[in-house]
């Protein structure tokens, strides 16, 4: 005979007390393999929806605020070459508009204030798996899904589109205009695009669901003036049709198609020949000459420095900076307002100029009474100040009067500022500032006639000193040629030699791999987490389950100890026995383990309808759908056999431990005397103490800290408290029996838990921990009403969170803003404002399941919420020198790494990172940038964001015009009252306010659904382990079984028996319960007295199934138990 | 509807009678059932003190569990104080043994987690929530008697398998039982412990006029009693 065949007879022979450690293993398992099972589940509904996101699309450029020609091949497509035939085992290609902007029914019923417009033409449709066929036939607009149901539109609906005007120039430049930077549409909705039909496109990493609005790309162009042009640039293959090797080897030759196929064009670069103007003397003569300048007005300094390094030796470069001015006047009162000058070298200024001397023209010489050597004072706007619209005031010395034609007389010096450009009066101005300065009637002949011609020229040096800006420092470079036809054989080879050094990637024209992208955020995001998350959920239920196989395989054992303490007689090792009864543990873990993966397959589907429809914040309302990998089943059974073996190795390696003699013994029935070592340790008794005290204490001190300390303060008194109350008891059951002269049935009641004290101490130890924390972990749910009105709170003390769709320009906190928006100051009495930059990425918040990669970034002014005392910080850079962490934002302008601020939750989430740790961003050029993270913000609505300092995010991002998120502080009795006048006055900005408690609500209701799943599932648990407890009544009883019968024969009545029995096990269960809730309630202390109150509709029953479980188990296994006792024990024949 | 159990009706009752008495035990699985008393009839007295005796498996326990009401005959009667113990109902039944018996086992069975006085005192609760001073008395009175006066107050688990024994009696006697029972009282301890307990029984039986039925293996604790009968094919035989 084998030891195998031992086995298999042992496993046979006590196959029916086998049966409660198989389920019990099954359970575990079943938990384990469904944990994995749901994290699998999110993975694939995150990944689906990734797919739904971006169809065929697989690879993208996102040129934002940088139109390039939207030839077939977009900037693909290399000059003049044919466009690219369809192919479907090879690339598409899409040029798509995309215009932030907002939409309303035309009866004012509904609106969404964040949409995506997207001017797409037929090249977009079959980057859906399932293309319409009729879209954009006919002018109007299809609306995706999303935006149909917040509408509540249908085909056939009138609508406004409301939607920014790309202008040249950003809107925080100076001399940009403001009238027509949003256009209004009236439309009809065409159709709904299903998220098949590609509805739901979206180039971000998002949760919520783009609202997308689709009209003809030619149709928007037109009407944003932008004819030709398009910025976002779609390849895409088709998943099914296209090898992931070959799809590699077509998104690299588009990758590399674009650096050397983008046109300067694509750029927003133009070189042109200007002709020479001549004039009848010839010192003032301007030879013919190539331009090279940009749609943009300010040429962006890697374009500068291309420009200026792509000449030759012979022709060499004149760069120019042409500004608005204010005022150019005398010191005697004389002024001529917005006038041009130039800044440029030679031939305009004499080589030998000084920064701080002028040429004037005649004009102005004649209009001032200007002549060399007088002075001359010039105004400006500082080209940075956007709205604030600092002015700056400059002295010069006039060096000489030129005249007005020629060289000088070049209107054409003037950038195409768009809102000045093509008027034909002064009066027509769009110069994005008031003109405060009075225009006299020889200023507007002087622009009828001479229109921008600039009236002084400065050295480039002091031009570059005065104006340069983040938008770039020249205008215009100029090439002059002795002729024309040599400008006009320049002007090929300057275009080839300035392409050749400009790189796309400077400019941010890259192709991104979105799909892959949006692969790896579905993957790498939270479902990995949720994984252990959802195993922590459980872990009761695991616990339980363990508990209940551990205890059926040790009574089990025990049952068979004679049977060991024969093996052990007869000379077995104990190692031997010990790996024999392991083998047939591990043989029942493997058996149970299987039914176990089955079953928790079905726990995964059940899970995962909960988070569809109970627990559906907690997955930020997605919708999920129940998947399962093979691999996962496998290593969640797995998982649970072995820690089912790990259990049981535990049990067995206890029960080997006993010597020979006791085991048969103990088989031979004899009594089980607890000897007991007599007084309890000392430490018993300190200890208690000690807890007590610290409770006492601590529970003192916790309520003078601030409300969101509390609760954790508080959980720390209700966990001393319970260490407590577990310790004394357990001393109370190992104390030396007290000398009484008398007995009574309670105290007799009483006793019999100290017969087996670590048995009945571990009862109420599980009851109780379970309780207090299924309980107090109530105290950790987050009320985003407490604190709301505090600064130094979650809401920053601000009533409302504001994201407009197109920029607010201007600072409400002044009159001029109020003004600029047709407020009269005492509309918004008693309101003050902060306004964030921002630039669109991937919500880093909670909301988002997918790993953010592209994360949302706010530009704040940081004094603005250091003064305010605004947000409280979980965590600082230890290293920080300032007193407020919101100072650490502010950093020179040079410095290598960028500092930011994060929320504590966004930062260990979604960006996975720590204080002092770095991210690698891009700015709006895609130039590579480097951000520290430097404080972590407490949570609160400011989750989801990067903040980094304004002036750093105007540097890096000089495209993003204005003020996107607005932060409203409100007194209490107005905030509706200033809600009300706010959305109304900034409308046409798509503003949309929503109350900071709700927002803080949204983000809370992730966090609170967690707690309450666990409490739910923890319940469970609790449930599982009352179980448990049945069966540790059934075996007190069986080992009891002689002294119950001595209690039958002395005259107890059986039902008395039964009800000693119960009583003493009932008491271990309530007084589980009553510790565990009480220790629990001085946790959620703070809760019950701040009037939040405890989630009783979800606790109460599930205390009370508890009680009511354990009454029922207790009572099953005692009349079981009590079942034929006396016969059975007293025959001793 | 049983009758309650009202003792003792008259003196010239005895105070034990089984009457043709037959029990079978019905092994589970279908094997056939094993007569263990067949046609068993025995008559105590008050005050007497017998001894039954025979080879294991003989019955002798059964019916010892049948004079004790923890058990019920498939035939015949077992009758105390002249009441077939049949028609009593589990309440009367247990006020019976509360009241009329006490019993002594080859093993102790004293409760681990109480002390020896609790042991001795924890038959009263089976009538009363409290025991009152003057049980207590009578069992601080009783364990001084068995001489474990200074030991009342320790756990079981302190004490020698003798001194165990000597509680378990006092035990039995606490509620001045009519009849005492005794199965195998001296099986589990050495001969001096064993003689020991045979006289404290016998004293018991002289001094608190308790009857003793004593169900043994132990030719000499027999023969300190005053009648011996001999369990033979089911039935007693007096020797």
């Amino acid at each position: 005979m084998r030891s195998h065949r031992l086995l298999s007879r042992s496993l046979l022979f006590h196959l029916r007390s086998h049966l409660g450690v198989l389920l019990g293993t099954a359970v575990g398992t079943a938990v384990l393999v469904g944990a994995f099972a749901v994290g699998d589940s999110l993975q694939a509904s995150l990944r689906e929806r990734a797919l739904n996101r971006l169809g065929h699309v697989t690879a993208a450029y996102d040129g934002r605020d940088r139109f390039f020609e939207a030839d077939p091949g977009g900037p693909v497509q290399a000059e003049g070459a044919p466009n690219p035939v369809p192919d479907p085992t090879g690339p598409i290609y899409a040029n798509v508009l995309r215009l932030p902007g907002l939409v309303a029914r035309q009866d004012g019923s509904a609106r969404a204030n964040r949409i995506q417009v997207l001017g797409v033409d037929a090249a977009f449709l079959p980057m859906a798996p399932a293309p319409s066929t009729n879209t954009l036939r006919t002018e109007g607009i299809w609306l995706n899904a999303a935006l149909a149901r917040q509408l509540s539109a249908r085909e056939g609906d009138g609508v406004i589109l409301r939607l920014h005007k790309p202008g040249a120039l950003s809107l925080d430049a100076i001399v940009s205009p403001r009238d027509d930077s949003s256009i209004p549409i009236r439309t009809q909705v065409l159709g709904i695009l299903t998220d098949a039909q590609l509805g739901a496109f979206d180039l971000g990493v998002g949760q919520e669901s783009a609202l997308n609005a689709f009209i003809r790309l030619e149709t928007l162009q037109g009407l944003t003036g932008l004819p030709g042009r398009a910025n976002v640039f779609l390849v895409g293959l088709d998943p099914n049709r296209v090898s992931p090797e070959a799809a590699e080897r077509h998104l690299k030759s588009a990758a590399d198609a674009i650096q050397a196929n983008a046109t300067l064009a694509d750029f927003e670069y133009a070189l042109r020949a200007l002709p020479a103007r001549t004039t009848a003397t010839t010192s003032n003569t301007a030879p013919p000459s190539v331009e090279f300048s940009t749609r943009r007005i300010f040429i962006e300094r890697p374009a500068a420095t291309a420009a200026l390094a792509g000449s030759n030796a012979a022709v060499a470069p004149v760069p120019i900076l042409t500004y608005l001015v204010n005022q150019l006047g005398t010191t005697n009162g004389r002024f001529a307002p917005y006038s041009m000058v130039t800044a440029a070298g030679s031939p305009y200024t004499p080589a030998d100029m000084a920064d701080d001397e002028i040429l004037i023209n005649q004009w102005l010489a004649n209009d001032l009474g200007l002549k060399p050597g007088d002075g001359l004072m010039m105004t400006h706007y500082d080209a940075d100040s956007a709205s604030a619209l600092i002015e700056r005031t400059n002295h010069f010395r006039v060096r000489a009067i030129v005249p007005l034609s020629g060289l000088w007389g070049d209107r054409s010096l003037m950038p195409e500022f768009p809102g000045l450009a093509r008027a034909e009066s002064t009066h027509d101005w769009d110069a994005g500032f008031e003109l405060v300065h009075k225009i006299r009637d020889q200023d507007e002949a002087y622009w009828k006639q001479w229109r921008g011609t600039p009236k002084a020229f400065i050295t480039e040096s002091a031009g570059r000193r005065l104006w340069a800006n983040r938008f770039g420092d020249l205008t215009a470079v100029r090439w002059f040629h002795p002729t024309a036809a040599a400008a006009s054989n320049a002007l090929p080879i300057l275009r080839q030699q300035i392409r050749s050094r400009l790189a796309p990637d400077e400019f941010g024209m890259a192709l991104r791999p979105v799909r892959a992208e949006a692969l790896e955020a579905a993957r790498n995001g939270t479902a990995q987490m949720f994984t252990g998350m959802f195993i922590g959920f459980s872990l009761f239920i695991i616990a339980s389950a363990l508990l209940l196989t551990s205890l059926l395989f040790r009574f089990g054992l025990e049952q068979r100890a004679s049977e060991i303490g024969i093996l052990l007689a007869l000379g077995w090792t104990r190692a031997k026995v010990r790996w024999l009864h392991l083998r047939e543990g591990a043989a029942l873990a493997i058996l149970g383990a299987i039914p176990g993966a089955l079953l928790g397959t079905f726990y995964a589907r059940g899970f995962v309808w909960g988070l569809n429809h109970v627990w559906n914040d907690a997955v930020a309302g997605v919708s999920l759908r129940y998947e399962a990998t093979a691999a996962s089943i496998v290593i969640g059974a797995a998982a649970g056999i072995v820690v089912a073996v790990a259990t049981l190795a535990l049990a067995v390696r206890h029960l080997a431990r006993r010597p020979a003699r006791e085991l048969l013994n103990e088989g031979a029935g004899g009594l089980v005397d607890e000897q007991r070592s007599g007084t309890p340790a000392r430490w018993l008794r300190i200890v208690p103490i000690a807890c007590a005290v610290g409770a006492i204490g601590l529970a003192l001190a916790a309520t003078r800290l601030p409300a969101h300390q509390q609760p954790g303060a508080f959980f720390g008194v209700g966990a001393l408290a319970l260490t407590a109350g577990i310790l004394a008891l357990r001393r109370r059951l190992l104390a030396p029996v007290p000398v009484t002269s008398g007995l009574t049935r309670s105290a007799f009641t009483w006793r019999a838990p100290s017969r087996q004290p670590t048995r009945s101490a571990a009862t109420v130890t599980l009851l109780a921990s379970a309780t207090f924390l299924i309980v107090s972990l109530a105290a950790f749910k987050l009320d985003a009403r407490l604190d709301a009105s505090r600064r130094n709170g979650p809401t920053g003390g601000f009533a409302w969170w504001g994201e407009s769709a197109l920029p607010i320009l201007k600072d409400l906190n002044t009159e001029a803003g109020l003004d600029a928006y047709s407020l009269a100051p005492g509309q918004l009495a008693g309101a003050s404002f902060v306004a964030a930059r921002l630039r669109d990425g991937d919500d880093a918040s909670c909301l988002n399941l997918s790993l953010s990669q592209r994360p949302r970034i706010l530009g704040i002014h940081p004094r603005a919420l250091a003064e305010r005392g605004a947000f409280s910080f979980a965590a600082v850079a230890k290293d920080l020198a300032v007193t407020n962490a919101w100072l650490a934002l502010e950093a020179p302008a040079g410095a290598v790494e960028i500092p930011a601020i994060a929320d504590a939750a966004s930062m260990q989430w979604a960006l996975k990172k720590k204080i002092g740790d770095t991210l690698d961003l891009q700015d709006g050029q895609g130039r590579p940038f480097r951000v520290r993270l430097v404080a972590a913000v407490a949570q609160g609505i400011l989750q989801g964001n990067l903040i980094i300092d304004e002036r750093a995010f105007t540097r890096l991002f000089p495209a993003e015009s204005g003020y996107r998120v607005l932060l409203v502080e409100a007194p209490a009795n107005r905030a509706a009252d200033i809600r009300a006048v706010l959305s109304r006055a900034l409308e046409d900005t798509g503003l949309a306010l929503t109350s900071t408690v709700d927002r803080l609500d949204r983000f809370n209701a992730v966090q609170n659904t967690y707690i309450g799943t666990f409490q739910v599932l923890g319940g469970l648990g609790l449930l599982l382990g009352s179980v448990g407890l049945g069966i540790v009544v059934l075996r007190n009883v069986h080992e009891r079984r002689a002294e119950l019968a001595v209690l039958r024969a002395v005259g107890f009545e059986s039902a008395t028996v039964r009800q000693l029995v119960l009583r003493e096990h009932m008491a271990l269960v309530l007084l589980g319960l009553g510790m565990g809730t009480a220790t629990a309630a001085l946790a959620v202390f703070p809760l019950l007295s701040n009037g939040s109150g405890l989630p009783w509709k979800t606790l109460l029953p599930t205390l009370a199934a508890v009680a009511l479980n354990g009454v029922a188990f207790t009572w099953i296994a005692t009349r079981y138990a009590c079942r034929g006792i006396v016969i059975d024990a007293l025959r001793g024949e | 509807m049983f009758p309650a159990y009202d003792a003792p009706m008259s003196a010239s009752v005895p105070l034990l009678e089984i009457r043709r008495v037959t029990k079978v035990y019905r092994p589970p699985g279908g094997a056939p059932p094993i007569p263990v008393l067949r046609d068993a009839s025995l008559t105590v007295t008050a005050g007497e003190a017998i001894a039954i005796v025979g080879p294991s498996g003989s019955g002798k326990s059964t019916l010892l569990n049948l004079i004790g009401a923890l058990d019920q005959p498939d035939e015949g009667a077992v009758l105390i104080d002249g009441v077939a113990l049949s028609t009593l109902d589990e309440a009367a039944l247990a006020r019976f043994r509360r009241e009329r018996i006490g019993f002594v086992f080859q093993s102790h069975h004293l409760l681990p987690h109480c002390s020896v006085l609790e042991n001795v005192l924890v038959p009263v609760l089976a009538g009363k929530s409290a025991t009152d001073n003057a049980v207590e008395e009578r069992a601080r009175h009783l364990l001084q008697r068995v001489g474990l006066g200074d030991r009342m107050h320790q756990l079981p688990g302190r004490l020698s398998g003798g001194e165990r024994q000597r509680a378990a009696v006092v035990r039995a006697v606490i509620q001045k039982p009519a009849l005492l029972l005794a199965d195998e009282p001296t099986g589990a301890l050495d001969r001096a412990s064993a003689t020991e307990i045979g006289r404290l029984l016998t004293d018991l039986n002289g001094l608190e006029q308790v009857t003793l039925v004593v169900v043994t293996h132990s030719r000499e604790l027999a023969e300190q009693l005053g009648r011996v009968h001999e369990m033979r094919d089911g039935r007693l035989v007096q020797l």
